[in-house]
This record gives C-alpha cells, structure tokens and sequence, in this order.
C-alpha cells in the first residue's frame, strides 16, 4: 500500500507508476528467460 | 486509470512483440509522468491535467513518442501502435476520472474513481484482456509459467491496493 497510500501528491504517483511497471517488467523478463 | 494502462501496454506487446515492454508502458503511462513534470517543474496551468491528458496535449505527446520509435526502429506500424497507446490513456481515463479535453473546452469523464467497486472491476478486466494478448507474444511452451500467471495475479492485486487506496484516501490531491 506504500506507494498509494504515503505522503501525498505527485510522490504517491511516480511511486505508484513505477511500481506497476517494474513489476511487469521483471515478471515480462523473468517470463522470457 | 491505473493497472488499465499497464492492461493495455501488455495487449501492445501482444499484438506488436518486436516493441520492448518497457517503451509500451512509456507510452501507456506517458501523460502521467507529463502531469508529474508540470507539478515538479511548479507550472500552474489550470484545469488540471491540461498541459498532460487533454487532446491536444496527448496529440504531442503520443506523436512526439511516436516518432522517436520510428527514428530508432524504422517501424511505421510500431510507431503507430505506441501513438495508439498514449491516446488509450486519455480514453481509459475519461471513463474513470474527469479530465480537460482541450482550452477553454469541456471536462468530461465517467469519474468511477467515485465507485472503487466498479472501478476495479473494469481494471481488472482490462488487465485481464492484456494479459490474454500478451500471452500471445510468448513461446507456446512459456504461457502457463509462473512468472506469465503472477503477471495478472501481481497487476490484480497492485490494482486492488489502488483502489482501496482510492476509497480510503479520497481527497489527496496530486499536485
């Protein structure tokens, strides 16, 4: 809940945004490996 | 719009393989890494989300994107698909938030942030219809893997924090 849920802003959403996209890319990577 | 955009970047995948994921969730969540520069940069340009989701905004964006695909790769329909998916942000947002369509122009949207049950729903569905896409860019032999099966469960339930988020914390502004 970290990134939706701390401090306010547009902190919440650049942390929000990458943890989404980092997760698939990981499992996109580790899905091709 | 949130785990939606990522949806859709995998259903790009799915039916572009050649184009790296990671310019496909660029892309798809490209207005809101604008929205996040014009708050860093202290810009005040009301309504909010003009200078990042409006047409004309997501026009530039999705065509600027679009063309620096195409210098690197030579891909007309790949450059096509990433503008493609910069406008499916501003039309997957419409449906959940309020967003500003040009100057001096309408704010128009379904605003289901209001609804976080129907919100997730839709979500998920969108990430799930993705996710059905992207497995077609993987070997026959990769689709039923663990990390291919954690993708949808991770992004369901990365979508489902968000939308609790949503309904717990309503009122925290973005910028």
């Amino acid at each position: 809940m970290m990134p939706f849920a701390a401090g306010n802003g547009v902190w919440r959403l650049v942390g929000a945004m990458l943890l989404i996209a980092a997760v698939a890319l990981v499992l996109d990577w580790r899905a091709r490996r | 719009m949130y785990g939606g955009h990522v949806g859709i970047a995998l259903a790009g995948k799915g039916l572009r393989p050649a184009i790296p994921l990671s310019v496909l969730l660029l892309a798809t969540q490209l207005p809101d890494w604008a929205d996040a520069a014009v708050c860093v940069a202290g810009i005040s340009a009301p309504p909010s989300g003009i200078l990042s989701h409006s047409l004309p905004a997501i026009a530039v964006l999705g065509g600027a994107l679009a063309l620096l695909y195409y210098g690197t790769s030579r891909d007309w329909a790949g450059a096509g698909l990433i503008g493609l998916t910069v406008l499916s942000h501003a039309i997957a947002d419409y449906a959940t938030g309020l967003k500003p369509t040009w100057p001096g122009g309408p704010i128009i949207g379904l605003d289901l942030y209001r609804q976080p049950a129907i919100d997730l729903v839709l979500e998920a569905a969108v990430i799930a219809v993705g996710w059905v896409i992207y497995r077609g860019s993987l070997p026959e032999s990769r689709r039923r893997s663990s990390p291919v099966m954690l993708m949808l469960i991770a992004l369901v339930l990365l979508q489902l924090a968000a939308s609790v988020s949503f309904a717990m914390f309503p009122g925290i502004r973005k910028c």
